[in-house]
């Protein structure tokens, strides 16, 4: 089974991508989703509609991303009992410091161009850990935006494929679809050579604060 | 001199599937190419095509590359320059900081880059006329399409440019024409309207998803095109007049 991470934030267009990839013929039938949120989301609704098996996990007020790690040998069960050959784990990774991606599942970044073109200097691992970046709403901004969004997207990760991804035409969707399978591909390779773990691929931030475990009188020193 | 850029472009598919009825197609910067046919015979996707310079895994099948150009300007995304009818500003700058940013973005040479050529090539296509300070968000939409022309024109390194329907810009049809077709750059102009047509070098006449016909401009369809223009130029004129309150006759 082959499993991707799509990571960004909220209304970047993470949805449409995975509908525009799965039109597109990027991913080994039969496929699921899994949605990480954290509080509410309509996503099911679009999976339920293309009869794709699709699960919900809300995080609440954790980060949705510890609440992945926690969660994922849950969501590889639940896939392997669907008879699932692809799982796609649509979440957030907007906490700044954690990004959502696995050791042996492809790493996708959605990010949003109108944004603005510092946008991508704001993000951490959730960019700089990413195999493929996939820009949307690139048809909505000026040609000199686009262009300075692009340099600094790659002083924060130069490795990744980018794909300019039309999220309402679809235009991109065959050259990301081919970024995905070959994406797929490589990690497969690196995971049958790696330990075989299913492992971070960015170590968590491992410290609660005191605000994190619910204290609210400002100016507490933290370390 | 370096080499030209030449885009190729090799046959693809029709919306039914069968094969475009070319071998290959070879375009140098320098040139202005029309895209012309109805609505739904296949511009926008020839658009995205050539945008993405697609390997060949478009709907279309296609396959669009580029020679000529240097490697590092390819790896960056910025071959290819697009200006549509859909772009926006996003930034809360104003037009000569927004210039700035672009250039620096671009790592261009300060001393060779003149921002001032830039907002006045704007001013010239736009009509109603805008100054440095102008906040982007306040600009009109003419205004703000003259700017990305002129911005792309002055800034961008991109040696090929996609221009849509630029006769619904709001803007100088014949300046903007005038400004686009440089030396060093490829000029695909997607349009419905005859007088932009006729002033490319050469035409592709879109049909059922295909590129059907290459049409070099004829010497007897220039002669058309400068007497269409003369008539635009009336036209233009008595549209002032209308406007100024004046008989027309
Ligand atoms: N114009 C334009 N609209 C887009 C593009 N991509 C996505 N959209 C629109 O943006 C909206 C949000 O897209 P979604 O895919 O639902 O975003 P998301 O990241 O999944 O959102 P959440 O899961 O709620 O965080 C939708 O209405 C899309 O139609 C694009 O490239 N261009
Ligand atoms: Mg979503
Ligand atoms: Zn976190």
């Amino acid at each position: 089974m082959t499993v991707y991470v799509v990571g960004g934030p909220p209304s970047a267009g993470k949805t449409k991508v995975i509908e525009r990839a799965l039109d597109a013929g990027a991913f080994d039938p039969p496929v699921g989703v899994a949605k990480l949120d954290c509080s509410e989301s309509t996503d099911l609704g679009t999976w339920r509609a293309r009869s794709i098996p699709a699960r919900q996990l809300l995080a609440g007020a954790l980060c949705p991303d510890h609440v992945l790690m926690e969660k994922y040998p849950e969501l590889l069960a639940w896939a392997a009992e669907k008879g699932l050959q692809t799982l796609v784990v649509e979440t957030a990774g907007l906490c700044g410091r954690c990004a959502p991606y696995l050791r042996d599942a492809v790493a996708v970044a959605v990010l949003d161009a109108t944004a603005g073109i510092a946008a991508p200097r704001k993000l951490g691992p959730l960019l700089a850990d990413a195999d493929i970046v996939v820009i949307t709403r690139g048809d909505l901004v000026s040609q000199a935006e686009r262009e300075a969004f692009g340099v600094n997207l790659r002083s924060r990760n130069d490795r990744a494929h980018r794909a300019w991804l039309d999220g309402r035409t679809g235009e991109g969707a065959m050259v990301l679809a081919t970024a995905l399978r070959t994406a797929a591909r490589s990690v497969c390779r690196q995971a049958a050579t790696g330990a075989g773990e299913v492992a971070a691929r960015t170590p968590l931030p491992q410290l609660y604060c005191s605000y994190c475990l619910g204290r609210d009188q400002a100016g507490i020193e933290i370390l | 001199m370096p080499e030209p850029a030449i885009l190729t472009v090799l046959p693809g598919t029709d919306k039914f599937g069968r094969s475009e009825p070319f071998g290959s197609l070879e375009f140098e910067a320098g040139r202005t190419v029309a895209i012309v046919g109805p609505t739904g015979s296949g511009k926008t996707r020839l658009l995205a095509d050539l945008e993405r310079l697609s390997p060949g895994d478009s709907p279309t099948r296609r396959r669009v590359s580029l020679r000529g150009v240097p490697p590092a300007v390819v790896a960056a995304d910025r071959a290819v320059a697009r200006i549509s009818q859909s772009m926006q500003f996003f930034l809360d700058l104003g037009v000569r900081e927004f210039l700035e940013m672009h250039r620096d973005a671009l790592q261009r040479d300060r001393e060779d880059t003149d921002l001032d050529a830039v907002l006045g090539a704007a001013n010239h296509l736009a009509g109603e006329p805008f100054g440095p300070d102008t906040p982007l968000a306040s600009l009109s939409g003419g205004q703000a399409r003259a700017l990305m022309i002129a911005d792309v024109m002055g800034i961008s390194d991109a040696p090929v440019l996609l221009v849509d329907e630029i006769e619904n810009a709001g803007i100088d049809r014949h300046a903007a024409l005038d400004v686009l077709s440089a030396p060093g750059r490829l000029v695909f102009l997607a349009t419905h309207d005859p007088l932009i047509a006729l002033r490319a070098d050469v035409r592709l006449v879109l049909c059922e998803g295909a590129i059907r016909e290459v049409r070099e401009t004829t010497p007897a369809e220039r002669r058309l095109a400068a007497r269409l223009a003369r008539e635009d130029r009336k036209t233009g004129l008595l549209r002032d007049a209308l406007r100024r309150g004046d008989w027309l006759a």
